[in-house]
């Protein structure tokens, strides 16, 4: 009888802990696994159609943010992705529900763009080197992507990089955010639209000496872009995007992705890097990347503006037939969350061309 | 941070107080033991009382007995886990403090220290710098763990005369390290029953 108990004891707590081996080629796969580099622990998401043997991985954004609220929250894009390719969403170190332990000095780009790299490495181990992939980055992501993209030869691992408002030159962030956020709020002004708003807006940005910005006021013109986006919503620029509640709901209780974590991982993240990066400018660099290239941007992005975007296009090595740049008329900072049918319908055009 | 100065200075005004005859038998708890209520575990302790005091209140002349304090010390073991995120086992002793009311009524703060372990919930791998891929088995981390916890409840043997009590127990954890900081602070909500290890 007490061995019987044992005997049932032990195949319920296998069975509370047993994670069965899945079927990792097909359609509608969902596969998750951990990589482990240098002290950081970083979990990684592979949804959607392995069998394609084409995969995009998301950078995402912050720095300090993470990767499962594409998955998560944005699935109007992600799950049409899914459908056709393999989407990799990958949470960075010391963002997300990245664990682990390490110090400061290891929140370098360099410590970033080696992640990635081995990260590439895992998948060709798991999916197969026949595998193609493509980089995604937004935001801050496209920071980490130009910065993967222009390291060493690491471009011969990628079949192409996709820029969605990313920053690829921080020394030229705050000016360039200060003025976009300058010209839009003069016009809104002058149609009468939420005038508190952008009265503050462009009263701050007046007051900028743009030859000597300080980081505070980087995040201050950050803060502005981000606070933008519902007063344009509201007033008819941008279309609106609202997360059903139940979704939510379900996102924050029931999958891999732990909301506070994630929240505390981001409060003590953000600024850390910031201040590494703020010198870095990749905008020479991106001259001699020759993968084909795509740079989707919003119009009313006031967090990282077009002409940020149009600089990275315009440095960017690849034959011009093998770059181009998307404005989305009607989008903020998140054109894949603000016009997201138009968005995955240039992925797929870029991403079945050169696959 | 109040409340854990509040809880020290407590425990120093009780522990040179007499002992009294009448302490309790040590106790057995058991408690569904989640993170953020979803990611579930269990948690199975003793609790050593060490010293017992009891606030007493002149009635008609007759000095009778309103609250009892109690500290004692916690040993636990426990689990929880986040699907596909990670599992954790833990070592917890505890000191902390109860006031009981005649009704069974209880509240109490406890302060933890102890060690626990994560594993990743699903598979781990790793890189060398030639580029060839590991597999990790039980790939985690080794955390040391402090706690806080504020405890309500109620204490059955005062109220019904049944040897046993049930508790609902907030707790914050930190887990130390975590990323590039000092910690990770975690909400915990421990939910069970204690009862007595021996008659009284």
């Amino acid at each position: 009888m007490r061995n019987k108990l044992l005997l049932l004891l032990l195949s319920l707590t296998s069975l509370l802990f047993s994670s069965c081996e899945k079927e990792l080629i097909g359609t509608g796969i969902e596969d998750h696994f951990f990589l482990e580099n240098e002290g950081a622990i970083m979990p990684v998401v592979v949804e959607g159609n392995t069998s394609s043997k084409t995969f995009i991985v998301i950078v995402h954004g912050g720095p300090g943010g993470n990767a499962m609220i594409y998955n998560g929250l944005l699935t109007d894009f992600s799950d049409q992705l899914e459908e056709k390719y393999a989407m990799v969403y990958w949470d960075q170190r010391s963002s997300g529900n990245s664990s682990g332990h390490y110090s400061n000095d290891q929140l370098e780009m360099e410590d970033f763009v080696d992640d990635l790299d081995k990260l590439l490495s895992v998948l060709e181990y798991r999916y197969g080197t026949d595998i193609g992939i493509f980089l995604m980055g937004h935001s801050w992501g496209g920071a980490l992507g130009s910065a993967y993209i222009t390291t060493g030869d690491n471009q011969n691992r990628l079949k192409g990089w996709i820029d969605v408002d990313g920053v690829h030159n921080f020394p030229a962030y705050g000016r360039m955010t200060r003025n976009r956020l300058l010209e839009v709020g003069n016009d809104q002004l002058g149609r009468g639209n939420t005038e508190d708003h952008w009265e503050e807006v462009v009263e701050f940005c007046t007051g900028l000496n743009i030859s000597s910005i300080t980081r505070k006021q980087e995040f201050e013109l950050n803060s502005f872009g981000h606070l933008s986006e519902p007063v344009l919503s509201n007033d008819g620029f941008v279309n609106k995007f609202e997360v059903d509640s139940g979704d939510q709901l379900a996102f924050e209780l029931f999958t891999n992705h732990n909301s506070l974590t994630a929240l505390y991982n981001n409060l003590v993240t953000t600024s850390t890097v910031w201040d590494k990066v703020s010198a870095l400018d990749y905008s020479e660099a991106l001259e001699s990347v020759e993968i084909p290239g795509l740079f989707l941007w919003g119009r009313f992005d006031l967090v990282v503006p077009l002409e940020m975007g149009q600089e990275a296009f315009d440095h960017y090595g690849a034959a011009d037939e093998d770059k181009s740049l998307v404005v989305f008329e009607r989008s903020a900072h998140s054109p894949m969350a603000n016009e997201a049918n138009a968005f995955v319908l240039e992925v797929i055009s870029f991403v079945d061309k050169y696959k | 941070m109040r409340f854990i100065f509040l809880l020290a200075i407590n425990l120093c005004l009780l522990l040179p107080m007499g002992i009294s005859q009448q302490i309790p038998p040590p106790a057995f708890t058991v408690s569904y033991y989640s993170e953020y209520f979803v990611h579930y575990g269990l948690k199975g302790g003793i609790e050593y009382p060490l010293r017992l005091k009891f606030k007493e209140k002149n009635k008609g002349g007759e000095l009778v007995r309103t609250k009892e304090k109690l500290l004692f010390a916690t040993a636990n073991l426990g689990f929880y886990r986040h699907p596909k995120n990670h599992y954790a086992v833990f070592i917890l002793p505890e000191i902390a403090l109860r006031k009981t009311k005649n009704s069974g009524f209880k509240s109490g703060f406890f302060l933890g220290l102890g060690y626990l372990r994560r594993f990743n919930d699903g598979p781990t791998f790793a890189v060398d710098n030639a580029g060839n891929v590991q597999k990790r088995a039980l790939g985690g981390e080794n955390r040391l763990l402090a706690s806080f916890s504020y405890e309500i409840g109620k204490d059955w043997s005062k109220s019904k005369g049944v040897p046993m009590a049930w508790h609902i127990k907030p707790t914050i954890l930190f887990s130390m390290p975590h990323i590039h900081t000092v910690g990770l602070p975690q909400l915990v909500f421990d939910i069970g029953i204690s009862m007595p290890l021996e008659k009284t």
